[in-house]
């Protein structure tokens, strides 16, 4: 299981910003989510976790913890 | 027939008075309200002696907007919207090139225009859409006007590192707002949920269409379209039937299987433009939606929106290219090949060039470089102007057309247009890059900067973000000891491109 530390920098890091991002986080205060950012965290959790997700699961994200969940396989 | 755009809002407000023309976040607005809001900003105008004048217009995408666009035009004057997100440097650009008489601007950005902009009246939207005091003089000015007055003014990328601001007709406006209503039935019945925002020509047909038909849009946030679920549940909710979007929006839908996985929103119309629809997205979307009527629109600002459409009306392989179709209606659309012959036979590549009310009248306050793109037609006698779009195109054995790419260097970044001259002309402009060449990736739509001098990326990075719009900074960055140049000198844009990106 990644940890919530690991996944919130590994989001970061996806996103470029040094941003303050808890898990509680709407995504769309999150400046640099931009509309290719669902597409991108697809690629992440297949290259960093080995993971195949769903699109539409990220398509359905609204809070941080929701696209944790998904990098989870939950 | 109405001449002006605003005399489709004065005939709607009557006849449908209490319907619902926009729809924001923030609030609802029927076409007799939008009207009075209109008349109420024409007439603070006026009062101050504008007229025939430009407008510049800072505010987010928002009703107050569409108000603040037809109390312009009301007022016999013309509009020019800008991105609120813009570099301080570009605007700049662009009010040296415009010269506005005016600002509208609202309560939330007046102190930020306060301090971009010095020595020229600005309005606030708020206090200019109070109930007039003096008399309307709304019917004065409109008896002044003829449909060749100047609607609006939309700054693009320019290849010297200058916007270049599209000047758009009255006559223009109407002539597409007539083609595309009618070509696709709009009426009253129609929702369109907004993409674009309002200062870029594929939103036109969204603050245009309602005005004449009595269509409701719905002006979506741009942000929440990093939430598709989001924006979904509104088209849900607002029971839109029309999208009229960018393809790289219809693709992330696609990309996120989106379609077959929440309720099914009654799509009557899907219309896409501004860049090269994937045939592979599309598929996807007609698969789920397959009584809908899918589009494929094309046309540079030049030529106010659209100028030729393709209604898709056969099935297409994933790795086949879609056609641009025919020309729309009162539209010119030649293929001229490289020495200067009509092309009539399919298979034959030329520049293709549009003509017709739909034509902009050049570039505003640039004579020279309207010069270079509007030429007369040189096969008719009649002397008419067409557009040299810069593209490449050619018939197939249907006789639709088929766009190949571009003659120059001016690429599509998300939709945006995007001439790579700017972005290399803001670099050029710091000292420390000696040489600098931008290139386009077009699978990851990438635009990459390949420099030499004393800079490290990050900060050279953080230095174009101040000069350029978001969607033109490069996202990557490559320094190199010493620059190619080809043997008359010039930069060998070939071998970078092929050293980087093929």
């Amino acid at each position: 299981m990644i940890s919530e530390e690991q996944f919130l920098k590994d989001l970061r890091e996806l996103l470029e910003t040094d941003e303050d991002i808890t898990m509680d986080t709407d995504l769309l205060e999150i400046d640099s989510w931009g509309s290719l950012s669902a597409v991108e965290f697809l690629s992440m959790a297949e290259e960093k976790y080995g993971i195949t997700v769903k699109p539409f699961a990220v398509a359905e994200a609204i809070f941080v913890e929701d696209l944790y969940r998904i990098a989870n396989g939950r | 027939m109405c001449k002006l755009l605003t005399d489709y809002l004065d005939i709607t407000a009557s006849v449908y008075p209490g319907k619902n023309a926009f729809i924001d976040q923030e609030r609802e607005i029927t076409f007799s309200k939008l009207r009075e809001e209109a008349c109420n900003i024409a007439n603070v105008l006026i009062s101050k002696g504008i007229f025939k004048k430009p407008v510049l217009i800072y505010m987010e995408k928002s009703i107050s907007m569409v108000s603040s666009f037809l109390g312009t035009a009301y007022s016999g004057n013309f509009y020019s919207p800008v991105d609120t997100k813009m570099p301080a440097e570009r605007i700049a650009k662009i009010l040296d090139t415009l010269d506005p008489a005016a600002v509208i601007t609202d309560r939330s950005h007046e102190e930020k225009v306060r301090a971009l902009i010095k020595d020229r009246d600005i309005l606030i939207y708020e206090a200019s859409v109070l109930p007039f005091s003096g008399t309307d003089m709304t019917s004065e000015i409109r008896k002044k006007m003829d449909d060749s007055f100047t609607l609006y003014v939309l700054f693009t990328s320019g290849s010297t590192g200058n916007p270049k601001g599209v000047t758009i007709s009255h006559r223009a406006a109407v002539d597409f707002t007539e083609w595309v209503s009618e070509c696709y039935g709009f009426d009253e019945t129609t929702v369109f949920a907004n993409q674009a925002q309002l200062y870029f020509d594929l939103s036109l047909q969204d603050v245009f269409a309602p005005l004449r038909n009595g269509s409701t849009t719905v002006l979506i946030p741009n942000r929440l379209y990093a939430s598709p679920i989001r924006v979904w549940k509104v088209i849900l909710e607002r029971k839109v039937n029309t999208l009229v979007w960018i393809p790289s929006m219809l693709s992330l839908f696609a990309n996120l299987e989106l379609l077959g996985h929440f309720e099914k929103a009654d799509l009557k119309t899907v219309l896409f433009c501004g860049e090269v629809m994937p045939v592979k997205q599309l598929n996807y979307w007609i698969k789920h939606y397959p009584e809908t009527l899918f589009a494929n629109l094309y046309g540079p600002t030049e030529c106010t929106e659209a100028c030729t459409y393709y209604n898709i009306d056969r099935k297409f392989n994933d790795d086949e290219v879609l056609p641009i179709g025919i020309p729309c209606s009162n539209t010119v659309a030649l293929v001229i090949s490289e020495d200067d012959a009509l092309v009539t036979k399919p298979g034959i590549t030329g520049e293709l060039c549009i003509g017709g009310p739909c034509l902009s009248d050049g570039y505003y306050g640039d004579p020279e470089r309207t010069k270079e793109s509007f030429i007369e037609n040189p096969f008719s006698r009649s002397g008419e102007k067409i557009y040299k779009t810069g593209d490449l195109v050619c018939y197939n054995d249907m006789h639709e057309l088929v766009y190949i790419g571009r003659k120059d260097h001016q690429v599509k970044v998300h939709g945006y247009r995007v001439e790579l001259g700017e972005i290399e002309a803001a670099a050029s402009s710091e000292e420390r890059v000696t040489y600098n060449c931008c290139l386009f990736d077009p699978e990851g739509e990438r635009l990459i900067l390949v420099y030499t001098g004393n800079i490290d990326e990050d900060e050279l990075k953080n230095i174009l973000k101040n000069k350029l719009q978001d969607y033109m900074v490069p996202s990557c960055y490559i320094h190199r000891q010493e620059m190619l140049f080809n043997e008359n000198g010039k930069i060998n844009r070939k071998a970078l491109t092929a050293e980087y990106i093929n």
